[in-house]
């Protein structure tokens, strides 16, 4: 297992506890909101800063991934009317959702401001409008796609389809046991308002969804949606005054290496999920037993296989009977995902996960509500990127 | 629509006039003698530049696969389902290339089935370095 356990705890991280999130927003996710991603995310931000009990001429810091569908830190501070920032910022590495909460969490610890907002906003694909996230890959034959996209390997959703495979060869990962991860997620959703996709499905219906890239199915893939997720992290010390119980900040990490590309990375048996576990659990001063659920990221359902394992909540090669054996459920050993994942929510590059995470630490999850939960962790990111935080209440 | 071919360029010529003569031929680093794959300008392992084309055996093992049921390649429309695998070249661990499976049904793939080298020419120009399952093989 990794660096966990409080006992292995030797280095005192200069951040550990000295941010907190004190508010969240959230859109519903669906494949039409009705109104620009301007205006969804305003109002998404606008609602995670009235949820923390401020205005937003408090914001003096601003981070978002700022991809061409999203709206910009620049564009947004304008539109909030606020007089200037003391921070702006992207991702700090490659967990997306996670990843911008994590920067402006690190510039909140550091005291680069005092008080950070950070959003992530995705947008379905449109008919007969710009070009949107979308998964495609390469367009032509050149770079390293003149070894790939001549083979019909081109696309996106193609690419982790090998590194599953691998899970299911050495490690004997089933359909079965994929699926009741799926089940699981469809009937988390259920009780989960923003879900998109929160009609209960049975293991059959899960087998009888078709193939993409086998063995990847369709329903292991999250729902492209409208959606923005927001949330306000400001000082450990300001947060005290605040309405809601502060969620500490214990850690934020990332990390890659040694590849630059999902087909040609050189050991699909070690992502990228192992270089932001490798300080993660020093610099929290908790460990992976110390965690009373998890939010793993899963824009496709078999990465949670290498979140469990990577980050040191099940052993290497044992994600797969752990899902089998239900350990996933909310009554699980370590429940995951309680507000259905990406994969049943839709598609925000686990944003949500964080949303979710602040609502259970802070027992406002309503129906999906964890008994006694005390601290998480949470990642993002696409297997040769990545980037996490610990949690806690 | 065919399907897109490689784009030649100084980087990976080496490559594919060496494909065009049926010799897989990648980078190696004079100094440390790593495989590198696909093309850089300096070699990983101990920084030199010093990389120079050599030809490989053409063996390797299937590391990985997937077998392709949805569309958005173009000019693969009609093919689905394909196969497409991750090979992992004899010559060095981690050292992969890519490539569709000819004369084996995609059922009967299997994880490090060893595998050899065949050529599909395309074009006068391209030819595809493609993969079958190693001949004769004495054990396994």
């Amino acid at each position: 297992m990794a660096a966990g356990g409080r006992g292995r705890d030797v280095v005192i991280s200069p951040i550990r506890d000295q941010s907190a999130i004190v508010g969240v927003g959230h859109s519903p996710c669906r494949k039409d909101l009705g109104s620009s991603p301007l205006s969804f995310t305003i109002d998404t931000c606008l609602e995670a800063i009235a949820d923390a009990g401020l205005q937003p001429t408090d914001i003096d810091g601003l981070c978002a991934m700022g991809t061409p569908d999203e709206p910009s830190t620049l564009q947004m501070m304008e539109v909030l009317g606020l007089p200037g920032v003391n921070f702006y910022g992207g991702a700090l590495g490659g967990g997306v959702g996670p990843s911008v909460v994590a920067n402006a969490a690190l510039a909140v610890a550091s005291g680069v401001c005092e008080t950070a907002l950070a959003w992530r906003t995705m947008t379905a694909p449109r008919p007969n409008a710009g070009t949107t996230y979308n998964y495609m890959g390469f367009e032509g034959a050149s770079g390293v796609g003149a070894f790939t996209v001549p083979y019909g390997l081109g696309v996106f959703m193609q690419y982790f389809a090998p590194w599953y495979q691998r899970r299911r060869k050495l490690d004997g990962v089933t359909d079965e046991q994929m699926g009741a991860y799926v089940v699981a997620m469809r009937d988390n959703a259920s009780r989960n308002p923003h879900a998109a996709l929160g009609t209960p499905i049975t293991l059959d219906d899960y087998r009888a969804s078709r193939y993409v890239a086998e063995p990847l199915r369709l329903f292991d893939c999250d729902l492209p949606v409208d959606v923005c997720g927001a949330v306000v992290i400001t000082t450990a010390e300001r947060a005290k005054d605040l309405p809601h119980p502060p969620v500490f900040v214990s850690a934020v990490t990332t990390g890659t290496g040694p590849k630059n590309d999902m087909i040609f990375w050189h050991d699909y048996d070690e992502s990228a999920y192992a270089w932001s576990a490798k300080r993660l659990w020093t610099m929290a001063g908790l460990g992976p037993a110390d965690m009373d659920f998890a939010m793993m990221y899963d824009g496709f359902a078999p990465l949670v296989l290498y979140g469990l394992q990577e980050y040191g909540l099940v052993p290497k090669g044992e994600a797969g009977r752990f899902l089998g054996d239900g350990g996933h459920l909310a009554t699980g050993s370590l429940p995951l995902n309680p507000h259905g994942g990406n994969n049943s929510e839709g598609r925000s590059h686990a944003i949500g996960h964080v949303v979710e995470a602040a609502l259970q630490l802070r027992g406002e999850a309503g129906p999906r509500q964890l008994p006694d939960v005390h601290a998480t962790v949470i990642n993002g990111g696409a297997i040769t990127l990545s980037g996490a935080m610990v949690l806690h209440n | 629509m065919d399907r897109p071919l490689p784009v030649v360029d100084d980087s990976n010529r080496h490559y594919w006039d060496g494909a065009r003569q049926h010799r897989l031929v990648m980078q190696r680093c004079v100094e440390c003698r790593t495989w590198v794959h696909p093309p850089r300008p300096m070699c990983p392992g101990c920084r030199s530049e010093r990389l120079v084309p050599e030809e490989l055996s053409g063996k390797g093992r299937v590391y990985s696969w997937s077998v392709m049921h949805s569309g958005g390649n173009p000019g693969f429309e009609q093919r689905i389902p394909y196969a497409v695998l991750v090979v992992e070249l004899d010559e060095q661990k981690g050292l992969l290339t890519i490539g569709n499976i000819i004369d084996c049904a995609a059922e009967d793939i299997e994880i490090e089935m060893p595998l050899e080298v065949t050529w599909e020419d395309v074009t006068d120009e391209i030819t595809l370095p493609q993969w079958r399952p190693a001949a004769a093989v004495a054990t396994s």
